[in-house]
C-alpha cells in the first residue's frame, strides 16, 4: 500500500513538471507577452523595450522557465506577477478558499439530487416519475451554464429577491452558483445512478436478498445502492477535482472571486508566473483528490485493489 | 465559438430578464413628466454608500503600472493630479494653483496650493510632486503616458510650494499628459514603502482614501474628510457626501444589468445595445452619455499592394456607409466620425467635414476602374489577373463583429469581396507590426491631438502606426505640432496634417464611441466629467 502511495505521488510530481512545460510553452508561442498586454496600443518600440528588459522577458523562453524552476524547486518559491509584483502563491491562495468552497458545495449538492432523483427514477423506472425525471437530467445536462446561471438570477434574485446576484461572503451568496454548477453533474450523476441501481436490480444476489426476506427498503439502500453507486463516485471525484482548477465561467457569471477567474485573467495579461501558479495548484488538487479517490475505490472494490496494488 | 453562442444567449436571455422586469419598475403614468424630474425629489441628509459595477479588477492601484480599466476607475477618486480638465477640455488648477511658462517653451514653473495634506496626513510640498515624477521616470514603463513623462529633462523643488519642470524641446502634450490621472501625486512615505513592501498602498490626496479592498469581490473607498480642494468643475469642493464609494467586482455584462435591477448596485457601464433599448424604458434608472477622446477608423495597409495605392484606399473608404454601422451595430449610440481626430479633440475642425471620403458607392468603383481594375463577369474586379479581395482583420471585442461584418457586405457590394479575421488584441498588435492583414478595424483613446503622432508618425510604423503610413509633409506638420505651445497654432497644424491624411486615406474614420453610464435614480449630484469620469464629490445617494 505505502508503496503504491508513494509511486503515485512519484508520478503526480513528474505530472506536474510536465504541465508547468507545457503551460509554459504554449504561452510562450502565443502572440503578444506581457509587456504588450501591459503597456497596451500606445506604447511605442523603444517603451516595450524598456519594459520587455525589467519584466526580464528579453531572456529566452526557456531561460525563464528554467530560473522559475529553479525558484520552485529551491525555495518552494512559485515567483511574482508580472502585473502586480506580487508573489503568485499569496494570490492563489486569496483565491483557493473560495474556490474550494464553491467545489465542494456544487459536488455534495450533485451528490444529494442526483442520487435522490436516479434511485426514484430506477424504483420506478417505465412510469411517468422516471420519464419526467429522466427528461429533467437530459435538460441538466444539454443546459449550459451560462444559461442557467442567469436564469437562476432573473428567478431568485430578480423576481423572489431570496438570494443576492453577486459577490461572495455570506453562505446566501454561495446558494446560486453552487446550484448553477450542481445541475449539470446532478443530471449526469442522476443517470448513472438510475443504469447502475437498474443493471444491480436485476442481479441475482438482489433476488437472494428479496428471497430470504429482507424489505424492499433494507434491499435497496444495503444491497444494490451499494454496488451501483462505485462508478458514481468516480465520476463525482473527478468533477470535483474538475470544479477545484476554478469555474471560470460560473465565476464570472455570479462575481465569485475563485481560481478560475484569476487563471483567465492572467491569460489575457500573457502573465505567464500566475498562469503557472493557477495551474499548479489546479493540477495538484486534482493529482491529490484522484490519488485519495483510487485508494479509497481500492478499499470500496477488492478487484481493483488486489490488480492496482 | 462558445463565446459568441455565450453573447447571444446572455442577449435573449438580458431581453427575457428586462422585458419580464419592466412592470416592477414602476411605469411612469402618462403624461407624467420626464424621469429625471420625477427623481429629482430624495434629497437625503446623509451621504451614504454608493455602489458601483467593475469589470476587471486592478491588479495593484499604483497610477503608474499597468493600465486597466478597472484602475482608471478608482484613480481619480484616491489621487488628485496638478491639473484637470473640463468636458470642454479646458485646463483648470488642482493641486498645482498657478503656473508659468517659459518664453523658449523648456521650463513650466508650478505654484502648488498650499494645505493640501495626503491621507498619511504628510503636507503636499513641491519635493512630493518631484519624488513622483522621478519614481514615474524610473520605472513608469508600463505606463501610457511613459512617452510624455520622459519628455521632462529635470524636475526640481524650488520651494516647498514651487516645482520646476525642464524639458529639451517644447512639450505641447504635457499639459495633456499631467491631466490624466496616472500622473496622480503621491506621498513620498508611501513611494518608500511601497519600493520595500509589495503589500503597502500608495497614497495620494483625493476625495477618498482606500479602505477594504477584498481580491476578485470588492474595493471600498471612504470619505476623506480633510479633502478640501475640489477643482471647479465640481460644486462641492470640500469633503465628499458619500461615506462610502465601493467598487464590486461583476465581470458579466448581463449580472451587472441585473444587479442594478436589485438594487445591488447604483452605477453601470451599458455597452450592448439590447440591454441600452430596455434601460430606457426603466424609469428607476438614469441614463448618461459620456464622451471619450476615441476614435473606431478602418485603416488599410498602406505598405502592402494594392493598398499602397491612395487611389484603391479612397475607393474603398467611398464604400464604407457609416450612418448604417452606426444604427445597425451600435444602436445609435456613437458620434459619426469624418476626421481622424474625434469631434471632443482640440485640433478636431468641422470643416474637415469637406474633406471626408463619404458613402459614394459609385464614386468608389468608378475609382477602382481609374486605378486601373477591371470588372469581370463575376462582378469581381481585377488588374494584371490579381483579383481585388481583402483580409479584413480585428479584434473579438464588441462590437466589432457585428461592424466587420457590415463593412464586409459594403464592400461585397463594390464588388470586393473580404475575409473577416477576428482575433485577441494581442495577436492583432502582433499580426499588424508583421504586416500581416489588409483592412484593419481599430481603436484609438488618448486625450492629445499628438493621437496622430502616435498612430499616424513615420518614427512609429512597427509599433503604433500599425497601417505603416508613411508622408513626410504630413511628419512635418505632426513635429511642429508636438513643439507648439501656442494652442490655437498648434490645432491649425493638427487641422492641415488631417487634410493631408484625409486624401492619403490611411485610415476611413468610422466613429467616436459614447459610454453610456447607467446611474440608479437613488443618486442625486452625480456628474459625468471629462473622459467619461464620474465626478461624485457632489454625490448622494437615497437608501
Amino acid at each position: 500500500m505505502f508503496i503504491y502511495v508513494a509511486r503515485r505521488a512519484a508520478g503526480s510530481l513528474v505530472v506536474l513538471l510536465a504541465i508547468s512545460l507545457i503551460v509554459f510553452l504554449a504561452l510562450s508561442a502565443a502572440p503578444g507577452d506581457a509587456a504588450a498586454a501591459m503597456a497596451g496600443d500606445s506604447a511605442s518600440a523603444s517603451q516595450l523595450a524598456i519594459l520587455r528588459a525589467e519584466l526580464g522577458l528579453d531572456r529566452s523562453p526557456l531561460a525563464r522557465y528554467a530560473s522559475f524552476l529553479t525558484g520552485l524547486l529551491t525555495r518552494g518559491d512559485l515567483g511574482r506577477s508580472l502585473v502586480s509584483q506580487r508573489p503568485v502563491a499569496g494570490l492563489v491562495l486569496e483565491r483557493l478558499p473560495y474556490t474550494v468552497a464553491l467545489a465542494l458545495a456544487a459536488v455534495a449538492l450533485a451528490a444529494l439530487l442526483g442520487g435522490v432523483a436516479g434511485t426514484l427514477a430506477a424504483l420506478r423506472a417505465g412510469t411517468p416519475l422516471d420519464t419526467l425525471l429522466m427528461a429533467g437530467a437530459a435538460l441538466g445536462v444539454a443546459v449550459p451554464t451560462f444559461w442557467s446561471g442567469l436564469l437562476l438570477i432573473l428567478l431568485f434574485s430578480l423576481h423572489l429577491r431570496w438570494l443576492p446576484v453577486t459577490g461572495a461572503g455570506t453562505p446566501a451568496h454561495l446558494v446560486l452558483p453552487a446550484v448553477t454548477l450542481a445541475l449539470p453533474t446532478a443530471a449526469s450523476v442522476a443517470r448513472l445512478v438510475r443504469s447502475g441501481l437498474l443493471d444491480v436490480l436485476a442481479a441475482d444476489y438482489i433476488r437472494t436478498a428479496h428471497a430470504k426476506g429482507l424489505t424492499p427498503r433494507r434491499v435497496v439502500i444495503r444491497h444494490a445502492l451499494r454496488n451501483g453507486l462505485i462508478p458514481v463516485a468516480a465520476v463525482l471525484s473527478l468533477q470535483l477535482g474538475h470544479l477545484l482548477g476554478g469555474a471560470f465561467i460560473v465565476e464570472s457569471i455570479f462575481g465569485w472571486p475563485g481560481l478560475g477567474r484569476l487563471a483567465v485573467q492572467a491569460i489575457f495579461d500573457r502573465d505567464a508566473p500566475v498562469v503557472l501558479g493557477a495551474t499548479l495548484a489546479a493540477a495538484a488538487v486534482y493529482l491529490v483528490v484522484n490519488l485519495g479517490m483510487d485508494i479509497a475505490h481500492g478499499w470500496l472494490d477488492p478487484r481493483v485493489g488486489r490488480e492496482a496494488i | 465559438m462558445v463565446s459568441r453562442l455565450h453573447k447571444v444567449l446572455a442577449m435573449i436571455l438580458a431581453a427575457i430578464i428586462l422585458s419580464s422586469c419592466a412592470p416592477a419598475a414602476q411605469p411612469a403614468p402618462a403624461g407624467a413628466p420626464p424621469a429625471k424630474t420625477v427623481l429629482a425629489s430624495p434629497t437625503p441628509a446623509s451621504g451614504g454608500a454608493l455602489v458601483r459595477a467593475m469589470t476587471s479588477e486592478p491588479a495593484t492601484i499604483d497610477p503608474q503600472g499597468a493600465p486597466s480599466s478597472g484602475l482608471s476607475l478608482v484613480l481619480p477618486y484616491l489621487f488628485d493630479t496638478l491639473v484637470v480638465r473640463d468636458t470642454d477640455n479646458r485646463l483648470l488648477p488642482l493641486l498645482a494653483e498657478t503656473w508659468q511658462v517659459a518664453a523658449d517653451g523648456k521650463a513650466i514653473t508650478m505654484t502648488l496650493r498650499s494645505g493640501v495634506t495626503f491621507h498619511d496626513g504628510s503636507p503636499l510640498t513641491a519635493d512630493a510632486v518631484r519624488l513622483t515624477f522621478e519614481r514615474f521616470r524610473k520605472s513608469g514603463a508600463k505606463s501610457p503616458i511613459y512617452g510624455g513623462i520622459q519628455q521632462i529633462s529635470g524636475i526640481e523643488a524650488a520651494d516647498d510650494l514651487t516645482v520646476r519642470f525642464t524639458f529639451k524641446a517644447p512639450a505641447a502634450n504635457f499639459w495633456s499628459t499631467i491631466s490624466m490621472p496616472y500622473a496622480g501625486i503621491l506621498s513620498p512615505a508611501s513611494i518608500e514603502q511601497a519600493a520595500a513592501d509589495d503589500k503597502a498602498r500608495l497614497i495620494g490626496t483625493g476625495p477618498f482614501t482606500l479602505g477594504e479592498w477584498q481580491a476578485g469581490q470588492s474595493i471600498t473607498l471612504l470619505r476623506n474628510a480633510a479633502y478640501a480642494w475640489g477643482p471647479a468643475i465640481v460644486e462641492n469642493r470640500g469633503a465628499p457626501h458619500l461615506d462610502k464609494l465601493v467598487f464590486k467586482v461583476i465581470p458579466d455584462a448581463a449580472t451587472q444589468l441585473a444587479a442594478l435591477q436589485a438594487g445591488e448596485v447604483d452605477v453601470i457601464f451599458v455597452n450592448n445595445p439590447d440591454h441600452l433599448g430596455k434601460l430606457k424604458q426603466n424609469s428607476a434608472i438614469r441614463l448618461h452619455e459620456a464622451v471619450l477622446n476615441s476614435l473606431i477608423y478602418l485603416g488599410f495597409n498602406t505598405a502592402k499592394a494594392p493598398f499602397d495605392n491612395p487611389a484603391v484606399r479612397r475607393a474603398l473608404a467611398h464604400a464604407v456607409n457609416k450612418d448604417e454601422i452606426l444604427t445597425l451595430a451600435l444602436g445609435g449610440v456613437g458620434i459619426k466620425a469624418f476626421a481622424p481626430l474625434p469631434p471632443t479633440l482640440p485640433g478636431f475642425d468641422p470643416s474637415l467635414a469637406q474633406h471626408e471620403l463619404g458613402y459614394d458607392p459609385a464614386k468608389a468603383q468608378a475609382l477602382l476602374a481609374e486605378a486601373g481594375f477591371v470588372k469581370g463577369g463575376d462582378g469581381a474586379w481585377a488588374k494584371g489577373g490579381q483579383p481585388l479581395k481583402a483580409l479584413l482583420l480585428t479584434s473579438n471585442r464588441a462590437p466589432n463583429d457585428a461592424i466587420a461584418a457590415l463593412l464586409q457586405s459594403q464592400l461585397m457590394a463594390i464588388g470586393v469581396p473580404a475575409e473577416i479575421q477576428q482575433l485577441d488584441s494581442k495577436a492583432v498588435m502582433d499580426a499588424t507590426a508583421a504586416g500581416k492583414f489588409d483592412l484593419l478595424l481599430w481603436r484609438y483613446d488618448w486625450n492629445d491631438p499628438d493621437a496622430l503622432n502616435i498612430y499616424l508618425g513615420a518614427d512609429r510604423i512597427g509599433s503604433t502606426n500599425r497601417v505603416a503610413y508613411k508622408s513626410a509633409a504630413v511628419d512635418k506638420l505632426l513635429v511642429a505640432g508636438a513643439r507648439e505651445l501656442d494652442e490655437a497654432k498648434r490645432n491649425a497644424l493638427y487641422v492641415e496634417a488631417q487634410k493631408l491624411i484625409l486624401a492619403d486615406a490611411p485610415w476611413q474614420p468610422l466613429y467616436a464611441p459614447l459610454d453610456v453610464l447607467a446611474i440608479s435614480a437613488k443618486v442625486s449630484g452625480a456628474e459625468v466629467g471629462y473622459m467619461g469620469r464620474l465626478l461624485l464629490n457632489d454625490a448622494r445617494v437615497a437608501r
